[in-house]
């Protein structure tokens, strides 16, 4: 689809182009309408095909003002003479500040000739922006390769990674882009030069502002270091705007978008921004890199605040707050304080509650183990046991069994508290239990009453003769108990 | 302690003000409408969510919290300094000082006649 529309504005370009050539001829006798002729076909193309029409910052009075006063102070050097003044009625000041403003405008025009020159060098590498992405790394690599088809003729040593190279080249070997007209070489070209001249102005303005750097943000370039300073207020756009920044977008300044080229993200390094290139993150060790970038940024806040409302020009906080940072990361990587020998705890000293004597004794007594668990709890040397379940399983019998009679009873012996509570036993069982044999008889001797004879015959006469049915007899009548008295 | 206040500090409240201002962060505090620390005070005025913001005039240095004044006055936003940032931190409920802090916005708040109140007076101090 994206090729398909290229090939459409390709063939719009070819028909501006032959349409140019008759007006020419007509353009020689009428200079005016000649003018008015050449604005119908950018009109009608709406493909800014003119890079005047885009980029106009070259142009105008400012840039060239602010240029030239640039190349006078970088040639009169450093003169603090003018130290002691008010800062802001100090025209290098005004200058300074004009640069910053400068070269953000210049960042701004390098993106447009950028996008000009990708929208025109799309016909005949349209893999190419995605492989480099940086705008001025990208004009370098167009006006090398030109209009070449064979990119192995085209040496981009010095200009990419020997990894981009080779993936631009194994690209370029496959790509769907034509050559490009002679027309749109020329544009191209020339906005390529246009983009690295304005990148070389854009180095020369921050040059200017990094010699200057000292004076402007002493407590900022104690920190992090001139180039440092100089690099983050361009990107916030000034120092007023740096310290109306949070400490957490401090640190993501001027962080790029990293090219990978297809491998993987796992071993990437750390993305941080200009505060990576300072000499107290370079000096830290990789493991801690993560919480300097944030240490650092943060001090780095607090001193362009400092500075923004010129709290100390001669930059001793700056350098306080440097020496704390340097502290902080000298305390991370000192080891852990090293182990001493535990002392064993303090014994407990409460006194016992219990003390003994005759009631704790008999308690212990009554509680002891019996004689034969302590022969199930013995082991004989060299002889196995026996178990409930046979073969060692189930619960073991220890010595039981194991002294010759077979036997896992135990005669035990006679303690005095046994023989005591039998013979108390003894004395409160005067009677016989129901639950006797045939041969006992049921005389019972009692205290009370001695020996007392019954006859169970007794009852029965009562009745009329017990061994009759009295109940169904035909000649019997009702019966009737008679008063024996 | 009162007469090496930073000249800078500006407009700084006086001792009842001040207790009226802690008592209200403190409330803000507990109704999470409080946002505690110079950076993050510059996020909630850049956002524009930030009812007042309260700044304790004892910070060494004071240059390092002047960016707010600035970008209150841009948002027009009230902005007062408290003598004391222990008492700030307290007030926050932090252990630490606080050297500045913002009270946010909150629709249908409990908080939001009190602190309308409180804005009227920190206004009135910059008449």
């Amino acid at each position: 689809m994206a090729n398909l529309a290229d090939s459409f504005l390709a063939d719009l370009d070819e028909l501006s182009d032959n349409e140019g050539y008759p007006e020419e001829d007509n353009a020689e006798a009428a200079g005016r309408d000649d003018d008015e002729d050449d604005d119908m076909p950018d009109l009608e193309s709406l493909n800014y095909d003119d890079l005047d029409s885009v980029s106009k910052l070259q142009k105008t009075q400012r840039y060239n003002d602010i240029m030239q006063k640039v190349e006078n102070a970088l040639q009169k050097g450093t003169d603090f003479s003018n130290q002691g003044s008010i800062l802001e009625e100090d025209p290098e000041y005004q200058l300074i500040v004009d640069c910053n403003a400068l070269s953000v405008d210049i960042e701004n025009e390098i993106i447009i000739i950028h996008n000009f020159i990708r929208d025109k060098y799309r016909l005949k590498f349209p893999e190419l922006e995605s492989l480099v992405h940086h705008p001025i790394d990208y004009a370098r690599v167009v006006k090398k390769i030109g209009n070449e088809m064979d990119l192995t003729l085209v040496d981009l040593e010095g200009l990419l990674p020997s990894a981009i190279i080779m993936v631009v080249s194994v690209t370029a070997s496959t790509t769907s882009g034509k050559p490009l007209s002679e027309d749109n070489l020329e544009k191209t070209t020339e906005a390529c030069d246009r983009a690295l001249t304005l990148d070389a102005s854009k180095k020369k303005v921050l040059d200017f502002v990094e010699s200057r750097m000292g004076y402007i943000a002493p407590n900022l370039s104690a920190i992090v270091g001139s180039a440092v300073a100089s690099k983050l207020m361009g990107t916030a756009g000034g120092l007023g705007a740096l310290a109306k920044m949070p400490a957490c977008n401090v640190q993501l300044l001027g962080a790029k978008r990293k090219n990978l080229a297809g491998f993987s993200t796992a071993t990437s390094q750390f993305r941080v921004g200009y505060l990576e290139q300072t000499e107290v993150f370079q000096s830290t060790p990789p493991p801690l890199r993560t919480r300097a970038c944030r240490l650092i940024a943060a001090k780095s806040t607090l001193a362009a605040r400092i500075d923004s409302i010129r709290g100390d020009p001669t930059g001793k906080a700056g350098r306080n707050l440097l020496e704390e940072i340097r502290k902080k990361i000298e305390k991370w990587q000192e080891p852990p304080p090293a182990k001493l020998p535990k002392p064993l705890p303090v014994p407990d000293s409460e006194p016992k509650k219990k003390r003994g004597g005759r009631r704790l004794r008999k308690m212990k007594e009554r509680y002891a183990q019996t004689d034969m668990m302590k022969l199930a709890n013995r082991m004989q040397f060299g002889i196995p046991e026996e178990s409930s379940l046979g073969d060692g399983l189930g619960e073991g019998y220890g010595m039981l069994g194991q002294a010759g009679s077979g036997k896992l009873r135990v005669s035990a012996g006679q303690s005095k508290l046994a023989a005591k509570v039998a013979k108390k036993f003894k004395e409160k069982s005067y009677g016989s239990s129901g639950a006797t044999s045939g041969l006992t008889s049921s005389l019972a001797f009692t205290p009370v009453q001695g020996i007392e004879l019954s006859n169970p015959q007794v009852q029965g006469n009562l009745l009329g003769g017990g061994t009759q049915s009295t109940y169904f007899s035909e000649t019997g009548t009702f019966s009737k108990i008679r008063r024996t008295q | 302690m009162e007469s090496v206040v930073n000249p800078k500090a500006y407009p700084l409240a006086d001792a009842q003000l001040t207790m009226g201002i802690l008592d209200i962060i403190q409330q803000a505090a507990n109704y999470k409408q409080l946002k505690k620390g110079a950076n993050e005070a510059t996020k909630t005025l850049n956002r524009g969510i930030s009812e007042f913001v309260v700044m304790a005039a004892d910070t060494e240095p004071l240059e390092i919290l002047l960016h707010l004044p600035l970008l209150a006055e841009d948002k027009n936003v009230p902005y007062v300094f408290v003598p004391s940032k222990q008492a700030l931190g307290r007030a926050c409920g932090v252990t630490r000082p606080v050297i500045a802090c913002s009270v946010t916005s909150n629709e249908g708040s409990q908080l939001k006649l009190q602190i309308q109140g409180l804005k009227d007076s920190i206004e009135k101090l910059l008449i």
